[in-house]
């Protein structure tokens, strides 16, 4: 445990007295404490209360009088007995962790592709891959209607498909492939994001490093593997923690391109969250959906952590 | 178009319903003593109204002016946008609703009249003579009347002339479900389906559509796992088994009509707005409802809109309102509307002067009588809509049989 | 390499200008296939954005018959958006958008300054706690946020929007943020310290400037989060002219009438602010983010 300091260097000339000294590095401490004020007061009014309001939610009979009378009688656990005894939820849980698990693994392979493919340099490298960055631009609702028309089975999709002899129908409607149609949405929004940062992440990448290799007679594959990687491996790390917290939250996108259909095949957490809270005015339902999502992220959290403490320890 | 803004507000919005639900405030208004009073010189009055398009939102000042001008009253005749419902509660609370406002009976009514502050439109000679007993009821709370229905909603087959043609089927209605299937087979072809339905969950247009066959096969809507709802759900699974309804309807909703008016179905369901749709490129006409078994008699579900008054501790205001109402309501307005704006009128009399000048709402007239008013239902509602399209979705592209569907929808 | 005459300088350019020029005009054709492919992937994966394009100038289709190309394009999609919602819409987010950046900045500018300064396990405590919030389900911020605001009246008011807006922007302009400052030069900032410069005066003269970069990116992306937001605009607002533009799009594609240009076209006209934004800024968000992914 180290007592607070400031980083301060010893600038020559500058020698102050120990008790001044001091007291200067407190009051800077207090003034950097001053700045954290609009933050601290920001997250406990619109971080802090709404968890705490969303546990009240999910562990109380919460009624759409609620709002205005205050009143909520406690029930405990029965919200979450209740949501876990439908088996939609663990249709939801699946779907969520799925879409989660998929989409990240793809985005980070794809976006790695497209990252090598936008490193190199050839006409019009240094304006081309930013217009990749459109599709992440657009809102989700804008994605999602989009894509609903692109996928409807008269739309130019299966027509582009259907004229390479690959079997067509109506992606949205069949249960099986719902699912993966929104995987597919949702990487399509995200991935030029991924694409991006690790472009700009292989930029940090040494060249040298990767010519002796070369020389070496190292292949391609190998450079990846153990140059490229391990050297932007802090920036995909970071990558895989926000779009696994993004993705688990995504509400939006699925309300919009399925509204959790058809017959349930494309519900999340998150949307049943949704339906319960401001479809079914059932908020205590709602309320429980939302603090098994949140759990899931900790949970996340938690593993992640404890996986990169450990690498570090190995290290 | 006259209702687009009503139908782009109504559809998409489904927070709006939460707002509603929240805004009720717990001061109700006192009931005024009545008092009959002629002569109500001086007295002016405020009115809302909700529907803020054209041609509606002209015609109504317009009547109000004229009812106003016979009855030497001012009238000042404002249009509300936005979350109506939230703006007449909170009016309620603060003791400040207009003196005329327009309501809807499946939310608005019932709110209101539950809080007491409608003036009890009986006392003032006003009666539900000439209105079917399902449209009267539309406009009463506890058996009192606090609403005068000016004019309903309900829904009817529309069916594509050129299609028929095309597959050589004549133009009869089809008499059952069965019925329905085959006529919706016969009329499928490479472009074109028999028929199409939303079937997307939460825009609310699913159960809509899907109420009216439940109720013609006699089931009850609180009643999931009735043999009603079993029937009206193995309709849809049929429809899809042979072909002529796309499996594609699940991911449709309120924009399901593009498929019919693009011709790509030759059936759909829809309200009486489409009879007044000059951008249709074809000629259409409407049939009833088919039901489960032959000879029976169809149903639909029914939503009003009424004027009430509010409850009002001048006398002479109050009676002045109900006075008020009593002209708009008159036979002229609602077929006036009705062309202009497609609403389906409330007067028997106005609603037979309205198919005589467009014939194809005879449909939507004659299944006024007897039917479902589905208010009644209350907050309920929202939970069993969902089921009915799980239920839906399920049977049709899930391969589960209706009644399992059901029993699995309703967890039962 | 040379042959065995005697080389003047001369005849050897020669020989070694064919060469080179070989090899050069071999880079160059290599260089060309991969901007070929690039391209093509561009076009592919932009494909859906044509069509949103493509389909908002085709006035008279519905969603069903969209054709691949606007034999005939005409502006009525874009006359319908901007007549039914658009204006009010766009401006409602514009302005709600550029709030929530100010108050995202206000906010995390100074936050991140002093936790890229302070050392103390509290930071770290921080940190973790930033991360928790970025995780609560919208759904439970929304509902929340309905009742805080219902009881404080700022329901239906840009502020309020703006605030429940900021909360997307403010963990994540933190984070990047403070991973930027913590490069920052230490003696600089003593240096200003000892010169008078009061703490305020330090933030805003000498960090605020030596962080553009980062900077620029939180706020690009707190604009970016606000402008794409759904939820909020739905549950917040109940009055027509307060929806923002994405609740617009969603009324407009959700209606069962023939609005399915006009919804492409509000779809357009959403994403042209974002567009523009990010244009103007991804110098600075390229650097910004590199510096704050890297630590």
């Amino acid at each position: 445990m180290t007592a607070d300091t400031l980083t301060t260097t010893g600038r020559p000339g500058a020698r102050t007295p120990g008790r001044f000294r001091r007291s200067l590095a407190a009051r800077q401490r207090g003034e950097l404490w001053g700045f954290l004020g609009p933050a601290i007061v920001f997250f406990v009014v619109f971080f802090l209360f709404p968890l705490g309001y969303g546990v009240f939610m999910s562990t109380t009979n919460f009624t759409t009088g609620t709002f205005i009378t205050g009143r909520a009688p406690f029930v405990g656990s029965a919200n979450f007995e209740a949501v876990l005894a439908e088996p939609v939820t663990f249709r939801a849980l699946a779907n969520t962790l799925t879409i989660t698990i998929v989409s990240v693994v793809v985005e980070l392979v794809l976006g790695l592709l497209l990252a090598l493919l936008f490193a190199r340099r050839f006409p019009g490298s240094r304006w081309l891959p930013t217009l990749i960055l459109l599709p992440w631009l657009l809102p989700a609702v804008v994605v999602a209607t989009v894509w609903k028309s692109l996928l409807a089975g008269d739309g130019p999709i299966n027509d582009v498909l259907g004229s390479i002899g690959i079997p067509v129908e109506a992606w949205l409607a069949n249960p099986a492939t719902a699912l993966p149609a929104v995987i597919v949405v949702a990487v399509w929004a995200s991935l030029p994001y991924w694409a991006t940062i690790l472009g700009a992440a292989l930029k940090q990448v040494p060249a040298e490093q990767l010519e002796a290799a070369q020389l070496d007679g190292a292949g391609a594959w190998r450079r990846l593997v153990s140059i490229v990687i391990p050297t932007i491996w802090p920036v995909i790390s970071v990558l895989v923690v926000m779009s696994v917290v993004y993705t688990l939250l995504i509400v939006d996108l699925v309300l919009v391109l399925t509204a959790g259909g058809p017959a349930n095949s494309t519900v999340t957490l998150g949307l049943l969250s949704y339906r319960q809270a401001f479809q079914q005015f059932q908020f205590g339902l709602g309320g429980a959906y939302g603090m098994l999502l949140l759990g899931i992220s900790i949970l996340f959290a938690i593993v992640y952590t404890v996986m990169s403490m450990r690498r570090e320890r190995d290290e | 178009m006259a209702s687009t803004a009503q139908r782009l507000r109504r559809v998409a919005l489904p927070a709006a319903g939460l707002t509603a639900a929240l805004a009720l405030t717990a001061c109700s208004g006192g009931q005024a003593a009545p008092a009959a009073t002629d002569g109500f010189d001086g007295v002016s009055l405020t009115v809302w109204n909700s529907i803020d398009f054209e041609p509606y939102q002209g015609l109504q000042k317009q009547y109000f002016e004229s009812c106003a001008a016979d009855l030497g009253i001012t009238v000042d005749v404002e249009t509300q946008s936005g979350d109506y419902t939230t703006k007449l509660l909170q009016a309620a609370g603060a003791k400040s609703l207009p003196d005329v406002a327009l309501l809807s009976t499946d939310t608005q009514l019932p709110q209101l009249a539950s809080q007491g502050v409608l003036a009890d439109l009986g006392q003032y000679q006003i009666t539900t003579d000439g209105l079917a007993d399902s449209v009267a009821g539309l406009g009463t709370y506890q058996d009192t009347l606090y609403g005068l229905p000016v004019q309903v909603e309900d829904y009817a087959i529309f069916y594509n002339k050129a299609a028929f043609a095309a597959a050589g089927v004549s133009e009869t209605a089809p008499k059952t479900f069965d019925d329905l299937v085959t006529l919706a087979g016969s009329l499928t072809t490479a472009d074109q389906k028999g028929i199409v339905l939303p079937g997307i969950a939460g825009d609310g247009s699913t159960p809509v559509y899907f109420l009216p066959f439940l109720l013609s096969a006699g089931g009850d809507p609180a009643d999931p796992t009735g043999a009603g709802s079993v029937a009206a759900v193995d309709l849809y699974k049929n429809l899809v088994a042979n072909g002529s309804l796309s499996s594609e309807f699940v991911n449709w909703g309120w924009d399901s009509i593009d498929q019919w008016t693009s011709q790509k179905a030759a059936l759909t369901v829809s309200g009486p707005w489409n009879l007044v749709d000059t951008s249709i490129p074809f000629e259409w006409g409407t049939f009833p409802f088919p039901t489960a078994k032959p000879g029976e008699s169809s149903k639909v579900n029914l939503l009003g809109y009424v004027y009430g008054a509010a409850a009002n501790s001048d006398a002479k205001k109050e009676a002045a309102a109900a006075a008020l109402i009593k002209c708009r309501a008159s036979e002229e307005n609602q077929i006036d509307t009705a062309v202009q704006g497609g609403y389906i009128p409330a007067l028997k009399t106005a609603q037979d002067a309205f198919v005589q000048k467009v014939p194809a709402a005879a449909p939507f007239v004659d299944a006024v009588d007897g039917a479902y008013n589905s208010a009644q239902l209350g907050t309920e509602w929202n939970t069993l809509q969902q089921q009915y399209v799980d239920a839906i979705q399920a049977a049709t592209v899930g391969g589960q049989t209706a009644q399992a569907a059901l029993e699995q929808a309703s967890g039962k | 390499m040379t042959n065995d005459r005697h080389p003047a300088h001369r005849p050897a350019a020669v020989t070694a200008e064919p060469a080179a020029a070989a090899v050069a005009a071999r880079r160059r054709r290599r260089g060309w296939t991969w901007t070929v492919v690039t391209v093509v992937v561009l076009a592919v994966y932009l494909f859906p954005v044509y069509w949103m394009i493509s389909a908002s100038l085709q006035p008279s289709a519905n969603s069903t018959d969209t054709a691949w190309f606007p034999t005939s394009p005409g502006l009525g999609g874009y006359e319908k958006a901007l007549d039914d919602a658009g204006i009010g819409g766009l401006r409602v987010s514009v302005l709600v958008s550029l709030g929530s950046v100010l108050v995202t900045l206000l906010v995390a500018i100074p936050a991140a300054y002093a936790l890229s300064r302070l050392r103390s396990r509290a930071v770290s405590i921080a940190l973790i706690l930033l991360l928790l919030a970025q995780m609560i389900p919208s759904v439970v911020l929304a509902t929340s946020f309905y009742a805080m605001f219902n009881s404080w009246g700022l329901l239906n008011t840009f502020i309020g929007l703006i605030l429940a807006n900021s909360t997307a922007g403010v963990p994540f302009a933190v984070i990047v943020m403070r991973a930027f400052m913590l490069r920052l030069d230490a003696e600089v900032i003593e240096a200003a310290t000892v010169d008078g410069l009061g703490p305020l005066g330090v933030l805003w003269r000498i960090v605020v400037p030596l962080s553009r970069n980062a900077i620029v990116t939180a706020g690009v992306f707190a604009f970016l989060f606000s402008w794409g937001d759904l939820l909020f605009g739905l549950t917040l607002v109940n009055r027509n002219e307060m929806y923002p533009m994405s609740v617009l799009i969603l009324a407009l594609s959700n209606s069962n009438l023939n609005t399915w240009a006009a919804t492409m076209a509000a779809s357009l006209i959403a994403s042209v602010p974002a567009l523009v934004v990010i244009l103007a800024a991804q110098r600075h968000v390229k650097e910004g983010l590199t510096a704050g992914s890297g630590r």
